[in-house]
């Protein structure tokens, strides 16, 4: 196992410098150049002194140059770099933000798990039932919803008109320690990230239960006259989530994907946030420290999916 | 006291202030030499006194005695001997060095006069130079040029100024107290908090309900439906230096005739921008010189009434004649182009202000198709002259120097005459303006500046929004003379709060 880990870990390496190259080219094809240290002067910058600064941070050598300076820094002294917003350590911007995403992110997980897996067991036991058929339909409909739309939609139904939730932000003035009105404040983020990561999970858990009520040994545990919820719960069940384990590594990267448009909207000041900032400011060492931090979440999100899977089936050996 | 804004400050290091906000912080945190007074005129902060020399080029600044940082180090020449040489220095890499190249040494006269020294006269360095924040040398010094980037004295800024910084949570509130050792006696109000909400309804509803104190960057609608809902809110209306226009790019084939520019100009009803869209929140342009700049600024020039059939005439009689499609054209010249405009998708009036034009120039047959893009992008496109007309602005200073705009020697990448505008009477008048100290001498220039622009129509002028601000009834100061935007709390220290 720990032999399948580390060649694992290894392979990775090739993959995240191809990754960070990418980012870099791609960045560095995007038209115009960091904005941040002149995005809404009070005083305006002449074209003259922003083309000194950007000399000065050695913004107008090619991107390749840049990536070699980037990447250089990066593994001979651990350091991602300044912001070109404030100058701060991006690890530094990224770490402050991090609570914040995490709790979001985790409640949204532990919302869709606790309501999609219960959803898809029942529509494979009932299979063919309206109730089925129904959690296919709503399946289908939250898996094609863009959440930016559906937050947008959320918005405008709960918070502007019925005025039951906050329409943004993570506290409300005054109350910026409370956990109950951050709660509030995440309620409706949550439940747009929630309902459209629900479909993969209940088809998921609904294919995952559809296999195991097939097996032979169902037929054996009927036949051995137990109650059909005994069989289900205590046979199928534990079988039948072993596939959904891999889910929840696989799903970790199109969470923080979410979280940039979610938190984005709703003006949640999470890495999300600091991302699309970033992004349309042009600071290249946020932009590129969040992305390797996303890539890196995919790496270690199939490792760990593989990891749990091999852990909890004790048929599959790693050598 | 409990303030609203829209975003964060990047850095309170004023060699490197990285945005609007950090301006806000620094007035707080910091003085210069002299202040923004009333009427944009300097008044003394930490100089005393001021004089040039006959030729205008050697300064002496008195400096105020008995003034101390807020760690309680006594202020001298040294700290503004050095915070100058740190701008001026190229490895400091301060981004608006340039502006003071004239600038040729700084240096001490005793511990309480400054000689500085120009190689030539500039009429920015009082309101400009001398308002540069001073920075603590005790603190600063030990460190290279080269590495004040790296410090984190952005992070714990020491001042001179009323307020100094408490406590800073990044994208969510920075806490200022007030400096008890402020030199002019410490100021009344306690602690200013500013707190960052995006979401316009949560501001107006902390406002309303009482648990923010002045938001003074509200949406124009949500400050119209405060105005209505007749809260005992003060809402104050700030004259703004910040003009609004469309950028034209003169060497596109039609923007380069002014006859074109002039006949947009009389078929763009800017009058309906200013006071319909549901705002009325601008004041009307004639120009680019702020109207509040009211020693500088000059009405008596060539004026252009909203006037479809006479901008059509005109089109008319210089040739270019309705096609089929629509659209004008003389030749192989289609009045044809595309206005750009910044937005990363929630600015609306933009959008508006846009869609307003393109309804206009279609009636007098000049064809405008809509670009939103992102700002990166929008600068980018305009600083390599690929736009056709571009939605933007330019200044917001307190001074009707236009060098960098008008003059034909700054074209980017030098400058930011963006248009590709010459004219050599405009350069003239702009040189002797920036070079002259007498303003009575000045104001002729820039008086003939003005005219040149309504003649020339390098841009399509047309508004200079005001500057909004909602006051809670706790707070008082001199509301007659409320400045705009950064300048709004140059005065905290004045102001008051009642419990």
């Amino acid at each position: 196992m720990i032999v399948f880990i580390a060649r694992r870990l290894l392979a990775a390496i090739p993959l995240l410098l191809l990754v960070s190259l990418i980012s870099y080219g791609l960045m560095g094809l995007a038209p115009g150049g960091p904005t941040a240290i002149f995005q809404a002067q009070a005083r305006q910058l002449s074209p003259a002194a922003r083309a000194e600064f950007i000399h000065a941070l050695g913004l107008d050598k090619p991107w390749y140059v840049q990536y070699a300076y980037w990447l250089g820094n990066l593994i001979f002294h651990g350091n991602l770099g300044n912001s070109f917003v404030d100058h701060r350590p991006v690890v530094t911007k990224i770490v402050e933000k991090m609570p914040v995403t995490l709790e979001m992110l985790s409640l949204a997980l532990l919302c869709t798990i606790a309501i999609a897996i219960p959803i898809g067991i029942y529509s494979a036991v009932r299979r063919g039932s309206a109730f089925d058929y129904a959690a296919t339909v709503l399946a289908f409909a939250s898996y094609g919803m863009p959440v930016f739309w559906l937050s947008v939609i959320l918005i405008d139904a709960f918070a502007v008109n019925l005025r039951l939730f906050p329409t943004s932000g993570i506290a409300s003035v005054g109350h910026e320690r409370d956990p109950l009105d951050r709660l509030y404040h995440l309620v409706l983020p949550v439940v747009a990230l929630t309902i459209v990561s629900l479909a993969s999970w209940i088809r998921y858990q609904r294919a995952a239960m559809l296999n195991v009520l097939g097996e032979l040994y169902l037929r054996t545990a009927r036949s051995k006259g137990l109650s059909e919820r005994a069989v289900i719960l205590r046979h199928a069940l534990r079988n039948a989530l072993l596939p959904t384990i891999t889910l929840l590594g696989l799903s970790l990267p199109g969470l923080f994907g979410g979280a940039y448009f979610v938190e984005f909207i709703f003006s949640i000041p999470g890495m999300g946030f600091l991302g699309i900032n970033a992004v349309f400011q042009r600071d290249y060492p946020t932009v590129m420290a969040l992305t390797m931090l996303t890539a890196v979440l995919v790496v270690l999100g199939n490792l760990l999916a593989d990891v749990a899977y091999g852990l909890a089936d004790p048929r599959i050996a790693y050598d | 006291m409990v303030v609203l804004e829209l975003a964060d400050a990047g850095t309170l290091n004023p060699l490197y202030s990285s945005n609007y906000y950090s301006t806000v912080y620094e007035n707080l945190i910091f003085d210069g030499l002299v202040n923004i007074g009333p009427n944009f005129q300097p008044v003394p902060d930490l100089a005393t006194a001021w004089k040039a020399s006959k030729d205008g080029l050697h300064w002496n600044v008195e400096l105020r005695r008995g003034v101390v940082w807020s760690d309680g180090v006594p202020f001298d020449s040294n700290d503004v001997v050095w915070t100058f040489r740190a701008m001026l220095a190229p490895d400091t890499a301060f981004p608006y060095r340039g502006q003071f190249n004239y600038i040729k040494s700084v240096t001490a006269d005793g511990p309480y006069r400054v000689r500085f020294d120009l190689s030539q006269t500039n009429a920015l360095f009082e309101s400009q130079a001398l308002n540069s924040p001073i920075l603590p040398a005790h603190v600063l010094a030990r460190i290279p040029f080269k590495q004040q980037q790296q410090s984190s004295f952005g992070e714990h800024p020491i001042g001179t100024g009323p307020y100094a910084l408490l406590q800073w949570r990044h994208d969510e509130q920075v806490t200022f107290v007030r400096n008890e050792r402020f030199w002019s006696g410490p100021p009344k109000i306690r602690t200013v908090v500013f707190r960052i909400v995006l979401d316009d309804s949560a501001r107006t509803d902390a406002m309303e309900n009482g648990e923010a104190d002045v938001d003074d960057a509200m949406a124009a609608a949500s400050f119209e439906i405060l105005k209505q809902r007749h809260t005992k809110l003060r809402m104050l209306h700030i004259r703004d230096l910040y003009p609004e226009f469309l950028y034209l790019n003169l060497t596109r084939p039609g923007l380069g005739d002014r006859t074109v520019r002039r006949a947009m100009m009389y078929g763009w009803d800017r009058l309906q921008i200013v006071k319909g869209l549901g705002r009325g929140d601008a004041e009307y342009a004639l120009g680019i010189t702020p109207p509040v700049l009211e020693h500088w600024y000059d009405p008596r020039v060539r004026n252009y009434p909203y006037d479809p059939a006479l901008a059509r005439a005109t089109l008319d009689g210089a040739g270019y004649r309705l096609g089929p499609d629509g659209v004008r054209r003389k030749g192989k010249v289609r009045l044809a182009y595309a206005l750009s405009f910044p937005g990363n998708g929630q600015a609306s009036s933009a959008l508006e202000i846009a869609s307003e034009f393109q309804a206009d120039m279609r009636d007098i047959g000049v064809a405008i198709t809509l670009q939103q893009i992102d700002y990166a992008t929008f600068l980018a496109q305009t600083q390599e002259m690929k736009y056709d007309v571009a939605l933007s602005g330019w200044g917001g200073v307190p001074d009707p120097d236009e060098m960098t705009l008008l003059a034909s020697d700054q074209f980017p990448p030098a400058g930011n005459n963006i248009m590709h505008y010459r004219n050599p009477r405009m350069d003239r008048d702009l040189r002797r303006g920036l070079s002259t100290l007498d303003p009575a001498k000045r104001k002729a220039y820039y008086d003939d500046m003005q005219r040149l622009i309504a003649e020339d129509v390098p841009v399509l002028y047309f508004e200079f929004p005001y500057s909004r601000a909602a006051i809670s009834p706790r707070v008082h100061f001199d509301f007659e003379h409320a400045l705009p935007d950064q300048y709004l709390f140059l005065n905290v220290g004045s102001w008051t709060l009642q419990s």
